[in-house]
């Protein structure tokens, strides 16, 4: 065999038994939710255009994408991202369909990580998304339906819940350069607290904006974010993003969800992509989120449609990792054995009890000595001899 | 509640934190006499600390295995960025700087300049931002000897007194930017444990003041 033939590339695994079905569990029970709530699946294909993901709000580092050329030389992407299709398809093919849409999709993207740090290049994610509709109610449904998401599957949860806006707001109001507006954000995602109130405290630029900007990565915790908040707030725009944040907190601390929830105005990752709240889920056990969303709505501009458009990711291969997902065993309680004449009887044999819900094997062995051998060693509590005219049960284990 | 776990980087950094630690009010014999154990517990203080070389505090910390971490901005900057970085602690203060042979001016001339560096990643952004192509050889031991074996043009490396510079004729030609040893925090620990870790890091600062 070839020096690579028995390997799998880097960032990829081979998934066997427990794992598939921990997977598969936390997979359906999410379609389930999903299609429950009127959702509907869409499958886009594995290659896409890299100009898909090239647009101005959707930009990924290339650095990131596995590419490929297509026969007439033009550069194609294996799928690094599920919203950007699921709204190419919106945009296009139900383009007009009363909305909103709710669209679902359940499918694997694949991104490039640094070489040796032990990241998955291929990750099965899950997510829903809201297309054709803005304002509070809809944020709630696809928050709401986030969090129900992670619930189905475990208790031990944090949900936590920013909106780009009130950032947004404060730093339009500085006067600087774009590169020191993204190093001012780049510190308040890192909550980088020193380096961001040294670049801040430059006598030119210190503002009430300013001054709330210091503040913004310590604002993170429960209901008492949003007092501090509206304290520093400094103009109507950052108050009303506030109150807007305020109510859907309270709408979900009404759900009983209190203890799960919290609130981050330091979330501030991809503001080009994100316009309103943004949202990220973590499990005791993963080092990092393993769902994230938000709303997105300048996203269908490159497809040349107005569209507003919120929605999730969950990655379930992290979400399968973490939750305890109690597993029904898939051992067989039955072998059937037969000789070749009782072929028929046999397999009706096997209909009778797997339809009874046993979980049964056929023998495919050609003696009765090996079939026993082979139950022993596999654990397999009973053998089923059958015949045309007789069914003789041996027990094994 | 399990505890916090700390990974310190090994060496001065590890001699710096626990003095810092200790200040607080923490019992740290257990890590000062420390035999060959790598998970030291801290009795009654709610953490434990794992000791590990710079670089492999940052993955710990991406991965979530450990919570806090304490490393140079050095290793952050070559290291990559997916983690909080809350304090910047005031120890372990030097500088990354651009140095080449005295007398012998750098920026002249068209050919491309060849530079060694134990930090390639910080090498190459700094010529980006410059629009300067250069290039950059990985050296892992001293990379003062590039220069002088005539391998390479420059060095980019962390200078602290600059007394080995210029031990050997090599003199900074530019500095780069200030380091010092920073607080790490796993992004989902910061979500999930967020009281342990303010309550942490409130004493860190109170501790610091008083140095």
């Amino acid at each position: 065999m070839a020096r690579y033939g028995s390997m799998i590339p880097e960032g990829t695994c081979d998934q066997l038994f427990k794992e598939c079905e921990a997977l598969r569990d936390v997979q359906n029970s999410m379609t389930e939710l999903f299609k429950s709530r009127g959702f509907n699946e869409v499958i886009t294909p594995s290659l896409e255009f890299y100009d898909v993901f090239n647009g101005k709000a959707s930009a990924m580092p290339q650095e990131m994408m596995y590419k490929l050329i297509d026969s007439k030389g033009r550069i194609l992407v294996v799928r690094p991202d599920n919203t950007m299709p699921v709204v190419r398809v919106a945009s296009t093919k139900l383009k007009g369909f009363q909305p909103p849409l709710r669209l679902y999709y359940n499918q694997n993207v694949f991104r490039i990580s640094p070489s040796l740090s032990g990241r998955r290049d291929e990750v099965p994610q899950c997510g829903i998304e809201l297309l054709g509709i803005s304002g509070i109610k809809a944020d709630l449904e696809v928050i709401a339906t986030a969090i129900d998401a992670l619930k189905s599957v475990t208790d031990d949860f944090r949900f936590e819940i920013g909106h780009v806006g009130f950032f947004k707001t404060l730093i339009d109001e500085l006067p600087c350069s774009t590169e020191e507006k993204e190093q001012i954000r780049k510190y308040i995602e890192l909550k980088n607290y020193a380096a961001l109130t040294e670049i801040l405290t430059d006598s030119a630029k210190s503002s009430a904006a300013s001054r709330a900007l210091i503040e913004l990565p310590r604002l993170f915790g429960g209901a008492e974010v949003f007092k501090k908040a509206l304290e520093i707030a400094p103009n109507d725009e950052a108050v009303e993003t506030i109150n807007y944040l305020r109510s859907i907190y309270d709408v979900l601390c009404n759900m009983g969800l209190k203890k799960n929830i919290m609130i981050d105005l330091g979330l501030v990752q991809q503001i080009d992509y994100y316009n309103g709240v943004a949202f990220r889920g973590y499990m005791q056990g993963s080092g990092e989120y393993v769902l994230s969303g938000g709303r997105y709505d300048g996203l269908s501009e490159g497809f040349g449609v107005e569209m507003a458009a919120t929605g999730f990711a969950v990655n379930s291969e992290a979400v399968a990792r973490n939750a305890n997902i109690i597993q029904k065993s898939n051992r067989p309680d039955v072998l059937v054995y037969y000789e070749l004449g009782g072929a028929k009887a046999a397999f009706e044999h096997m209909e009778t009890l797997t339809s009874a819900g046993h979980v049964c094997e056929m023998s495919d062995f050609s003696t009765l000595e090996e079939t026993k051998e082979y139950a022993r060693v596999k654990g397999i509590g009973c053998v089923d001899i059958v015949s045309d005219d007789s069914i003789v049960k041996a027990i094994i284990n | 509640m399990k505890p916090l776990r700390i990974a310190l980087t090994k060496g001065r950094l590890e001699k710096d934190t626990v003095g810092l630690f200790e200040k607080i009010g923490f019992d740290c014999s257990q890590v000062r006499d420390k035999g060959r154990k790598l998970i030291l517990p801290v009795p009654d203080a709610g953490i434990e600390i794992v000791l590990a070389k710079a670089a492999d505090v940052i993955t710990y910390i991406e991965h979530g295995v450990c919570d806090v971490g304490v490393v140079g901005k050095d290793t952050i900057m070559e290291n990559g960025h997916s983690f909080y970085e809350v304090l910047d602690l005031g120890f372990g203060r030097c500088r990354f700087a651009l140095a080449g042979p005295k007398d012998k001016p750098f920026y002249t001339g068209y050919t491309a300049k060849c530079i060694a560096t134990k930090y390639p990643k910080v090498a190459r952004e700094f010529f980006e931002r410059k629009g300067m192509d250069v290039e950059i050889i990985k050296i892992e031991g001293s990379v003062e000897l590039a220069p002088l074996l005539g391998l390479s043009d420059a060095i980019v490396d962390i200078v602290e007194t600059g007394s080995t510079l210029r031990e050997n004729g090599l003199e900074v030609i530019e500095e780069i930017c200030p380091i010092s040893a920073r607080m790490i925090i796993n992004i989902a620990s910061m979500k999930l444990r967020k009281t342990e870790i303010e309550s942490l890091m409130g004493k860190i600062e109170a501790a610091k003041e008083t140095v």
